[in-house]
Parts: C-alpha cells; structure tokens; sequence
C-alpha cells in the first residue's frame, strides 16, 4: 500500500508514467468491482477509464491522508454514482451477466458451488444499491471496515449495522431466489 | 447479548476485522435459536472459500484507451510545461535540500573519495575507483534483470523504471528489454521498454534491433511508439528504412498510416 501511495504522490508531483504502474495493479480489481455492482462488462470497463482520467485530473488533490486504495474507491464510488444519475431513466442496473459465472465444471461439487455463487451474484444483485456497496467493498475488495467507513463516511457502529442489515437483506433474497423461503 | 451481537461479531470475524470468532456463550444462543443458526449457516456459506470470487479480466480494449488517455496528457503536459530559469541562489538552494536518498548517496561518494584520497597512492585510487563503479554497474543491473523478469505486469514496469533511473547500460539488461518489447503479452510493458530505449539510440545495434522490432510488433500502439521513437531520434539510416517500410505493406494499417503521414510532413 505504501508503494501506491507513494506512486500517487509521483503522479501529483507531474511523473505521469507512474500512474500507468497503479493502473496495472488496479485495473482488474476496480473491474471485477463494478461488475459485482450489477455493471455489463462495456461499462464496466467505461467506469474504470473514468475512475482512472479523474484520478488524473485530481491528482493535486491526493494529500495521502488516507491510502490510495480507499482514494481510488471513493473516487470509483462517485463515478459510478454520477453514472446511474446520467442514466437513472434508462435503467436500474444492468441485467446481471450469469454467464460471466457459468464455469466449465463437470464434478458436482463444482456444479453446485458454481450455482450458489450464482444464486449470492443475483441476491447480490437485487439488494439495495448502498448496502449492495458494502458488501462488495468487503467481501469482495477485501477492505477492511474503517477504510469502508471514511469512504461512506459513517462511523464504525453504524458500518457495522449497516453490514449486518445488508447480509440480512441478501439472505432473504437468497432464500428467495433458491426456493428456500418456505413459498 | 442478543442476536444482533453475535451475527454481527460472526460478520466482523468472517470479514477479517475482528480475529476472534464467536465465544462459548454466544454459540449456546445460536444452538437455542434456529432460526439464529439458519443465518449463521448462511453467513459462513456466503464467506466460505468456496464462493470466493471468480475475477473477469477486462478487455484489452481497456488498456488501448487507459494508455492513448495517458499519452494525451503527457503531450498536453509537455506542451503546457515552460523550462524554469532558476537563479544561481535557488540552484544551489535546490541542490542542497534533495531527497533523502540523494543526500545519502551524494554523502556515501563524498566520504568514498575522501577516504580513497587518503589511505590509498594514487595509482590505486583509480583501480579502486573504477572497480568500485563496476560493482555498483553490476549489482544494479542484477537488481533491474530480477525486477523486470518478475511474472505480473506491474512489476515488470517497476523494473524498467528502474533500469532506466540507474542508468543501465549493462548489455544483459538491453538483452532483457529487447525480448519483452518484441514478446510481453502487456501492452503496457512494451510501451515502456520503448521509453527506456528512448536514451540508448545511440548504440547502433539497439537502433537496428529497434527497427526489426517495428515489424514484430502486432499491437498498433507498440508499432507506432516505436515508429515514433525511431523517427525522432533515429539515425538517417533509420528514417530511410522507416520511409521504405511506408510502402512495403508489412505493417499495421495504423502503422503505415502514421508513417505515411511522417513522410506528408518530411519528418522520414
């Protein structure tokens, strides 16, 4: 982590080159996480380059206060948000791309771990936006709770249960979407 | 403690922010509450290593307009830039208070030569010196060889910045740029082999090799780098190789179009 800061802080400093290096080692995860915020892979990759032409264009602003992962998502997080705003009548979010998911498995096992990680993509999917958010940001992007919090700017207790709503909304919706909601 | 508290402590576990997992008395209440432990079982099979993510990659059209933005505001960047005129006060001023490392370095060859100049006679100083500065060579171009044979592509970009901030001038090191311009599955890297050439034109072997590079290179964006290097700094034998390659269809269309436009202008 130190690292990136330390490249984000060449960049402000005018060494354009560095920020090819951050975007190398960031590009896949930022991807991966607009996909699993309901995003077609097209978008996806749209979001990405934008994330990445504002972290260009406010670069002046990157004071190193906070990492540069939790910069970089915060600046992911606006974009995608200005993104939904720009298209808010056209859609929710994209339908969700399950063959993205569908692997090649032939043992059952894998038959049956692929199709739970479907049916939590889809629960995921149908969860509300902000509590979807913070499921991704730490099931998936593995960052750790005070990061998340000065992203979404809450405290620790009210991260907490919030994440602890969000799971519960997702398990509902998985129940659901499984059949075992007893319906 | 309700439970709120243990799903909550379970989350905080599972998720790595906490390192201790549920206690005693927090599984009796999940063991007296089914329907506590039906979300529990949930929650350990929503975190379990099984349902870890599958990560897509993305497209390398991603990379083609991350590296055409960046080479925009380099340009934009060049072009805005004026050379600053610094007064002899703020250059001995700006020399006196570099970065740590600098200062480090410029003491460590500061206390070398003095203490060379001291204890050794002065045919010796030489053949020390010398010896010294090749070891340094070496062990820098071993360091830059490690750091740009390394399996992801990021690291590989560290490492060519690298060769290029210590000066490399090791053949080994031009050996290892050379193949990952003509090889690299990262476009990325390949652009940046090609920045590092951009001081090494003058060694007429690397400008040949450059120029076999050109019809290597599949990737537009590398084709062009290259083109763009070589008719910048190349010699008139390059720029006429360039002005035949124009012509002879062996190219990428972008690439001979920039050429062709090269010549429209008399730059090749």
């Amino acid at each position: 982590m130190t690292d990136e800061n330390e490249l984000m802080m060449q960049v402000k400093g005018g060494q354009l080159d560095s920020l090819a290096i951050l975007f190398e080692s960031n590009k896949k995860r930022l991807f991966n996480f607009f996909r699993k915020m309901g995003n077609s892979p097209e978008v996806s990759e749209d979001l990405v380059q934008e994330t990445f032409m504002r972290i260009l264009a406010y670069r002046s602003s990157y004071n190193g206060s906070s990492t540069f992962r939790t910069w970089l998502y915060g600046i992911a997080r606006n974009t995608s948000v200005d993104h939904f705003r720009k298209h808010k009548n056209s859609m929710g979010h994209d339908e969700f791309d399950e063959s993205a998911i569908d692997g090649k498995g032939t043992l059952t096992d894998d038959i049956v771990n692929e199709q739970k990680q479907s049916l939590f993509n889809q629960a995921l999917q149908s969860i509300p936006a902000e509590l979807r958010e913070i499921i991704v940001l730490s099931r998936y992007q593995q960052m750790n709770y005070e990061d998340i919090a000065q992203m979404v700017n809450c405290n620790l207790n009210t991260l907490k249960s919030r994440m602890r709503l969000a799971v519960g909304k997702l398990k509902e919706s998985y129940q659901r979407l499984s059949g075992e909601d007893g319906a | 403690m309700n439970s709120h508290t243990v799903v909550t402590a379970k989350i905080d576990y599972l998720s790595g922010n906490s390192e201790l997992d549920i206690n005693d008395s927090m599984k009796k209440i999940v063991a007296d509450d089914p329907e506590l432990a039906q979300e529990m079982r949930f929650i350990e099979s929503f975190w379990h290593k099984d349902n870890d993510p599958v990560d897509e990659q993305p497209s390398a059209n991603l990379d083609v307009q991350f590296y055409r933005m960046l080479s925009q505001a380099k340009s934009a960047q060049t072009a805005v830039s004026q050379p600053e005129r610094l007064s002899w006060w703020q250059q001995l001023q700006h020399w006196i208070t570099p970065k740590p490392m600098m200062q480090f370095a410029t003491l460590a060859v500061v206390f070398a030569i003095g203490y060379g100049s001291n204890n050794l006679q002065p045919q010796q100083t030489d053949e020390s010196f010398a010896g010294l500065e090749q070891q340094v060579q070496s062990l820098s171009a071993l360091v830059a060889m490690s750091m740009i044979n390394k399996g992801s592509a990021s690291e590989r970009l560290t490492g060519i910045t690298y060769s290029r901030q210590t000066g490399g001038r090791d053949p080994a090191v031009d050996g290892v740029l050379l193949k990952l311009l003509n090889t690299d599955r990262s476009t990325a890297v390949r652009l940046s082999a090609i920045n590092a050439f951009s001081s090494r034109l003058s060694v007429s072997a690397i400008e040949t090799q450059l120029l076999d590079s050109v019809l290597r290179q599949e990737q537009p964006l590398v084709q062009i780098g290259l083109i763009k290097l070589l008719a910048g700094k190349g010699s008139e034998s390059s720029l006429s190789e360039l002005s035949q390659m124009a012509d002879d269809g062996r190219l990428t269309p972008e690439g001979s179009e920039f050429l062709q436009q090269l010549k429209a202008k008399n730059l090749i």
